[in-house]
């Protein structure tokens, strides 16, 4: 109960990087941290450490040497907890997952994040927009405060 | 006795996924240890099994900060190929975007210096400011970071006459507050005790290592490609080459300063070129690739990009070679470092300006 | 830069409330990819497509395209081959979702099944548009009606038989 009062006043989203190209990263931080988008003014900061996390993005193709450290951070972070796939090489693998033609799905690539973390919301674009993810994060956490421990 | 300092792949004071080995005495550093190669997506296979057209977006998606620079430097690896001249138009209206991003990458690296030696402020500024620039690539390209603007024998979109206002605007606000982040860097002392004197890299050092960039550049190594070998209308319009020999982080942060407003001197002169340039077409068509091999250069914000692509007369390219610049940068790492505190370590690396998505590929 | 903040108390706050307000994305901006009406079936954009995010599939007598936007990587690429401008980038962008099964524009187009074999010709929109192309240039043979009823295989052994018919002695 005190976790749930405390989540309504302030949710903290962790951001990690799969692998990706830096776009959808720099999008992420720059809708959290930077004066412009700032959602901080709706109580949702930024955060590197799992233990206070309560949702994670995901950004990137999820890498075969990344999803172990991936796992750790995701059984890392207290319950409940939600995951967000942020752009479309989170989603769906984007231009590197397939297609290598004769070549098959690529080794290095552990698939997307459905593969291996159950995925809550997912943000499409190439990078998103930040509103996009400011759109995404107001409809989360409404969920997020309904979850019971 | 040694202290092993472990920075892991998933680290608070790491961005991106790459694994750094501090060996310390105490709190000076003697060497680091860096292993790469968590961010390989097989980008280089992968473009073999792709059309050109097509690869141009794949490579665009190696990095997305330099998302201009690796399509930039591909096609012109194809266009060398297939023995293309580009439309005046398209070197202008290309050269355009290319500076563009590389304002906002200098901002970018000037934002995250700033937070990494503890001033959040000046990062608060440095982003905001960011904006404008962004704000006119969406405006012009389509997209905040993935701009789509190259093709084999041009461009795909053109500049359009009413979106140049915007664009000579945001670039006084930029070189207006420019200036004042250069005074800010000079003169703040918590700034100037933090990169003053810090991660030395010796000019002899930075030749013999090969270093690319900014980083040679502030080590008094001219390396240039815009001026070393001249593409585009880069030996049509009037910039200068930033060097300097001070050799430290802070000759670093400046060189890219200063970069920004040579940039937008460049751009200044592209727009004033492109309105002589009005109705040209803005690309030529390019019927077949023949077998061949080409080579393509371009001065990225964070140094060298080299692309080199072999043909074999089909649809497919037989293969794709790709050095970034932190390739080159990142060895310089350990000299750098040598003989610094711990304190230093983030700071130092974050003055190559790494981009491990890049180097990885 | 201590001026600066300290002037930077009385200017109006840089940031944008964007839940609450609107934040329009600018003029030529490439956001969700959707089909129009234009669209003929042809699979000129299917072909192109750098991840494959257009998908096309055959059943019976219907042809299902379908983009999936959350593989889409909004380059643009499908719009610039289009010669019936039958798929747009339009200026929409808040496409963030929690159900997958929303994130996908559909169209549908009838198909043209070969009389003699029962393969795939073409949609009956896209063998139109090629019937008024030909017609334009002047080429349409007149005896010759049943362009859209067999598949290449099937008119290349039709045109032999007839040819074979014709040259046998009587």
């Amino acid at each position: 109960m005190f976790k749930a009062i405390s989540r309504r006043n302030a949710v903290h989203v962790m951001l990690v990087y799969a692998g990706g190209c830096n776009g959808c990263d720099i999008e992420v931080v720059n809708c959290v941290l930077s004066p412009y988008y700032d959602i901080e003014q709706y109580k949702v900061m930024l955060t590197w450490n799992p233990r206070e996390a309560d949702i994670l993005l995901v950004t990137g193709p999820v890498l075969k040497r990344i999803e172990p450290a991936l796992k750790k951070i995701y059984d890392a972070i207290p319950d409940p907890k939600l995951v967000a796939a942020v752009g479309s090489c989170a989603i769906n693998g984007n231009v590197f997952s397939n297609l290598g033609g004769d070549l098959g799905p690529s080794e290095e690539i552990a698939g997307p994040l459905d593969k291996v973390l159950p995925v809550a919301a997912k943000i499409p674009g190439c990078p998103p927009r930040p509103e996009d993810i400011i759109s995404a994060a107001a409809s989360a956490i409404p969920i997020l405060a309904e979850m019971e421990v | 006795m040694d202290v092993v300092v472990q920075f892991g792949p998933q680290h608070l004071a790491l961005a991106e996924p790459e694994r750094l080995k501090v060996y310390a005495e105490g709190e000076k550093v003697i060497n680091v240890d860096i292993t790469m190669g968590y961010n390989h997506r097989g980008v280089e296979k992968l473009a073999e099994r792709k059309t050109y057209e097509q690869d141009i977006l794949l490579v665009e998606r190696i990095c997305g900060i330099c998302s201009m620079s690796h399509p930039l430097a591909f096609t012109q690896a194809v266009e060398d190929i297939a023995g293309v001249t580009l439309p005046e138009r398209a070197e202008y209206s290309r050269m355009i975007i290319a500076e563009l991003e590389r304002i906002h990458s200098h901002l970018l690296w000037a934002g995250i210096a700033a937070e990494i030696i503890g001033i959040e402020t000046l990062f608060m500024y440095t982003w905001r400011d960011r904006e404008f620039v962004l704000d006119q690539l969406e405006t012009i390209t389509g997209n905040r970071n993935h701009y789509a603007w190259n093709t084999v024998g041009g461009c795909r979109k053109d500049i359009t006459e009413k979106q140049i206002p915007g664009l000579l605007t945001a670039l006084e606000v930029v070189e207006r507050r420019t200036e004042h982040y250069i005074d800010s860097f000079l003169r703040n002392r918590t700034i100037r005790a933090r990169l003053v004197g810090t991660g030395t890299l010796p000019r002899d050092d930075a030749r013999r290592l090969c270093t690319v960039g900014p980083l040679a550049r502030a080590s008094g190594y001219a390396v240039d490609v815009r001026k070393d070998d001249p593409h585009l209308a880069y030996d049509r319009v009037d910039f200068e080459k930033i060097v300097l020999d001070e050799e430290d982080n802070m000759a670093r942060a400046k060189v890219r300063l200063l970069e920004v407003f040579e940039s937008v001197k460049i751009i200044r002169q592209a727009v004033a070129a492109l309105k002589g340039l009005k109705g040209k077409e803005i690309a030529v068509p390019v019927k077949e690739i023949p077998p061949g091999e080409g080579v393509g250069r371009y001065e990225a914000p964070r140094g060298e990009v080299f692309h080199y692509v072999r043909s074999n007369g089909t649809f497919y390219p037989e293969r794709v070679k790709i050095r970034a610049p932190t390739y080159a940068n990142v060895q310089a790492v350990p000299v750098m470092l040598e003989g610094d505190t711990l304190g230093d370590v983030p700071i130092t690396l974050a003055s190559i300006d790494p981009c491990f998505c890049c180097t990885d590929r | 830069m201590e001026l600066e903040a300290l002037f930077s108390l009385f200017k109006k706050p840089f940031t944008v409330k964007y839940p609450f307000e609107p934040s329009p994305a600018p003029e030529g901006f490439r956001g969700r990819t959707e089909f129009t009406d234009e669209c003929v079936g042809c699979g000129a954009c299917a072909a192109v497509c750098p991840p494959k995010a257009i998908t096309i599939v055959d059943e019976k007598k219907t042809r299902t395209m379908r983009i999936d936007h959350g593989l889409c990587i909004f380059c643009r690429s499908c719009q610039d081959i289009c010669p019936w401008e039958g798929i747009n980038l339009t200026q929409k962008f808040e496409m963030a979702t929690l159900n997958r099964a929303e994130s996908y524009d559909e169209i549908e187009h009838d198909l043209i099944l070969c009389q003699g074999c029962g393969k795939v010709i073409t949609t009956r929109r896209h063998m139109e548009e090629i019937r008024k192309k030909i017609e334009k240039v002047g080429l349409l043979d007149k005896d010759r009606n049943n362009i859209e009823s067999y598949c290449i295989s099937c008119k290349k052994d039709q045109f032999a038989r007839e040819a074979i018919e014709a040259s046998q002695p009587i």
